[in-house]
């Protein structure tokens, strides 16, 4: 299982062995601890419990404290999510109590990253469904980055449903494919991939394994 | 949070450069590879700006070439750079020098800085 959770520290430049310029996105591992397993007897499916980062005892309910009460150290995780796993064997691959590192990731590795991107609050058509607005001249004044026509007149009499509209934007899940890994830092639990991710600086994101064609070319 | 990606960014940065600033002239040593060769090729111009902070840093460096301009805009800690001179010392009043671009001959010259600066 090539599965973890990362924050998202921020994208600087680093230069390769040609001396050419590859832009960086830094994503620092911080206490991924798997806290329970989901079993096909128990709970119809197979699938790892992980905790990410810490919190103090005091900041979580009591119900929330029970989950990590069998766990050596009573560290309580800062949120849990579940990495289903396809088949059962998986799940002997760790130990509940065990923490999740980077070295299971090879640089030249592809992967796939989901976050939360930035919210962009309430968006016009150009910016949030990439409509080419109206032109800047001809009579238009200043009616230039509406919609324009959003439907017919008598038939059908209303608007379609899902009709692309201004409206909340950003601020959801959202996964970029297929990014390399140039480089992993064991020692300070660090990847860097090649090209940004979603989500503000500081944000918990997901790391796996791309569903695209996995390793080819680079380092393989 | 910032202090990790300083250091990253410090195993790629170099801390030999010469200090020099827009107006002066250089000669920049450059690795070209041809083939399965690679030589050093030199690149003397004035450099008409510096952008950019840490390793982002770049400069851009312009000469006249068979009587075209040409520029090239460089990465400060580039490993493509071999060495940098400073060749002269440019007396200028701008941090960046694009009104050179639309100046051809004397006009286009920079004043040479009569009491270099110190490195």
């Amino acid at each position: 299982m090539k599965n973890i959770i990362g924050t998202k520290l921020g994208m600087t430049r680093i230069f390769d062995e040609e001396g050419l310029s590859i832009p960086v996105t830094i994503i620092k591992i911080d206490k991924c601890r798997i806290i329970g397993k989901r079993t096909k007897e128990k709970d119809s499916y197979s699938a790892f419990r992980v905790g990410y980062q810490e919190k103090k005892e005091k900041n979580a309910t009591k119900p929330y404290q029970g989950q990590f009460a069998a766990l050596e150290g009573n560290s309580i995780s800062k949120f849990i999510i579940e990495f289903k796993v396809s088949n059962a064997e998986v799940l002997t691959e760790y130990e509940v109590g065990s923490y999740l590192t980077v070295d299971m990731f090879e640089e030249g590795d592809y992967v796939d990253v989901s976050g939360i991107s930035r919210g962009k609050g309430f968006a016009g058509v150009m910016k949030r469904h990439g409509f080419a607005g109206l032109p800047a001249t001809h009579g238009h004044g200043e009616y230039r980055r509406a919609p324009g026509s959003i439907g017919n007149a008598s038939t059908p009499s209303r608007v379609f449903k899902g009709k692309k509209m201004p409206g909340r934007y950003g601020g959801t899940q959202v996964t970029i494919q297929k990014l390399t890994i140039v480089k992993i830092d064991t020692e300070e639990q660090l990847l860097l991939l090649k090209g940004s991710i979603p989500g503000v600086k500081g944000s918990s994101v997901r790391v796996k394994e791309t569903v695209k064609v996995k390793k080819r070319g680079r380092n393989k | 949070m910032d202090s990790i990606i300083h250091k990253i960014e410090a195993a790629y940065k170099k801390d030999d450069l010469p200090s020099f600033k827009a107006g002066d002239r250089l000669k920049v040593h450059l690795r070209v590879v041809e083939g399965k060769n690679e030589r050093i090729q030199v690149f003397e111009g004035d450099v008409i700006g510096i952008r950019g902070r840490g390793i982002q840093e770049n400069f851009t460096i312009r000469k006249i070439s068979n009587g075209v301009g040409v520029e090239k805009i460089i990465p400060m800690h580039s490993p493509k750079i071999d060495k940098i001179e400073v060749v002269r010392c440019g007396r200028v009043r701008r941090a960046k020098l694009y009104y050179l671009r639309e100046l051809s001959g004397k006009k286009a010259r920079i004043k040479e800085k009569m009491k270099p600066r110190k490195n």
